[in-house]
């Protein structure tokens, strides 16, 4: 068996890896309590605009990615707060419509199938040094605005209207959530791909939320879910050559499944 | 007989508000003073929610003025003066994974600011708040294992921690079955007599409101009665405003 440390690209995979698996917890549980688990998958097609325009014009998919998925997101948040059409339908719009807009780009290029299909689905081959860096940049920006705003996050999620009387400037903060959800997903898909990275964000979350523990501790154990399935998936991506991003959700797939049945026999026998 | 308070907490002057076309408050006035226990009653649908919303500045009047100590509302900024408990189930999700001192340290959010940690003042207060509630013993426990009239503990002691000085409950003992309704409203008397705490409650339970209070404003569209609860039980403008089979039949417990 080879040593998969011996391949740079696979180091650099499990780098921009588990950047990612630290991120997509901190966003995902607010998301998922928030009953907004669609935006993330929303984000992801708005995503692939960008990656089809930096294809065809030579920028770099991921750069391109970033502003697709960001503009969308200030678009989107503005539509569901100006309550001219439902927040899902707006999620909707875009998630079809973003969609519709990459295939067509496609089309007219008509010549990089096999780097889309790596950017759908992820691989461990596409991270190139220079996305590395955007990768970890980026990370960090996130995580420091995350944990700067953590607390009053935390109270719009659970009553948001009690947040906003007490004084918290809810609407802001919930535009930076959106807008931390779209940099999050776009610098996620070179590894987990356009249409597994909202897994990615949502089931460790809702794994560790059958656990029944505080919110500190729910996360934490969010993390430990995400960051193990990222590894575990990726080492399976390499020896058994199959698709990275399959690997890593599937993974995250099976501690769910392990956690929802023990936690029920636990309950169960109590 | 009320007593007398002089300091004007909030003021309300001639406050219409309309949804679209609908007009559901028309020429409101009323003050709150300093350590009034205020009740709002009226009909559904006759504007106590949104009167609440006002008070809140989460609406603003179509015309008219609030002032809250002195400020105009939209210019107000010390929000946390005001401490808001909201309707007990609706709109709480219970499986939301939070204990009973995390929920609490909410109320001192605001205060902190963004960017900052709770200290240890903060954990004090907190502290304090879930003993003057009774909740001290739960502070571990996660919300979704509490009873109703627990969790609505919770929520005043997330109030007090903001160190409010009018504390504003909306319809508070919706959910809750009456034991525990009379060990609640008992916690309210206990803040605004021991504390000296203004308190507004909004409801839809006419006897309880002329029980508890020592104001109380009937809120149907105007203001149809703003007085003593004893002499607007006594006016029989109850049947007025709430049409003669009115409702009272679910709190005469013997």
């Amino acid at each position: 068996m080879n040593n998969l440390f011996e391949y740079s690209f696979i180091v650099r995979g499990f780098e921009a890896g588990i950047i990612i698996a630290i991120i997509a917890p901190l966003i995902g549980i607010f998301l998922v309590l928030r009953r907004y688990s669609l935006m993330a998958d929303t984000l992801a097609h708005t995503s692939l605009v960008g990656v089809a325009l930096g294809l065809l014009t030579g920028l770099s998919p991921l750069v391109t990615a970033v502003i697709t998925a960001t503009a969308s997101s200030v678009i989107i948040e503005r539509l569901r707060h100006s309550k001219r059409i439902y927040g899902e339908s707006a999620l909707a719009l875009f998630l079809s419509g973003s969609l519709a807009i990459a295939i067509v780009l496609i089309n007219l290029a008509n010549g990089f199938k096999t780097s889309l299909f790596s950017y759908l689905f992820g691989s461990i081959v596409t991270v190139q040094q220079s996305d590395l860096i955007i990768i970890s940049i980026l990370g960090v920006v996130v995580v420091v605005a995350l944990l700067s705003v953590y607390k009053e996050l935390v109270y719009i999620s659970f009553d948001e209207e009690s947040a906003q009387v007490s004084g918290l400037r809810t609407r802001l903060i919930n535009q930076l959530l959106i807008i931390l959800a779209a940099v999050t997903i776009a610098i996620a898909i070179p590894i987990v791909g356009i249409l597994l990275i909202s897994a990615l964000i949502v089931i460790p979350v809702v794994t560790a939320l059958q656990l029944k523990k505080s919110f500190k501790w729910t996360l934490v154990w969010a993390e430990i879910f995400s960051v193990s399935s990222v590894v575990i998936g990726i080492i399976a991506a390499f020896y058994l050559h199959i698709s990275a991003g399959a690997a890593i959700i599937l993974s995250a797939l099976s501690f769910f499944i392990v956690t929802f049945i023990f936690h029920n026999r636990l309950k169960a026998q109590r | 007989m009320s007593i007398a308070h002089n300091e004007n907490l909030i003021e309300i002057h001639n406050v219409s508000y309309a949804y679209a076309t609908e007009l559901v408050l028309k020429d409101v006035s009323f003050v709150v003073h300093r350590g009034d226990y205020l009740g709002i009653v009226g009909p559904n649908g006759g504007g106590k929610t949104t009167m609440l919303k006002i008070i809140l500045g989460l609406l603003t009047p179509t015309s008219g003025e609030v002032r809250v100590f002195g400020t105009p509302s939209n210019r107000f900024k010390h929000r946390s003066a005001l401490g808001y408990v909201p309707q007990n189930v609706a709109g709480i999700e219970r499986h939301f994974p939070a204990t009973v001192e995390e929920v609490v340290a909410m109320g001192r959010y605001a205060q902190v600011g963004m960017f900052h940690r709770l200290k240890k003042n903060d954990y004090a207060i907190i502290e304090r708040s879930l003993e003057q509630v009774g909740m001290a013993n739960y502070r571990q426990r996660l919300i979704g294992d509490l009873s109703g009239g627990q969790l609505q503990r919770v929520f005043i002691a997330r109030a007090l921690a903001a160190e409010p000085e009018v504390l504003i409950l909306d319809e508070p003992t919706v959910g809750v079955d009456v034991h525990h309704q009379e060990q609640f409203y008992a916690l309210l008397r206990k803040l605004n007599t021991t504390l000296d705490l203004t308190l507004i409650l909004v409801s839809h339970d006419l006897d309880i409101v002329a029980k508890e209070t020592t104001e109380l404003a009937c809120i149907n569209q105007t203001i149809t009665y703003h007085g003593s609860p004893a002499e607007f039980v006594e006016s029989g403008l109850v049947e007025k405003v709430y049409g003669p089979t009115v409702q009272r039949v679910a709190h005469h417990h013997v």
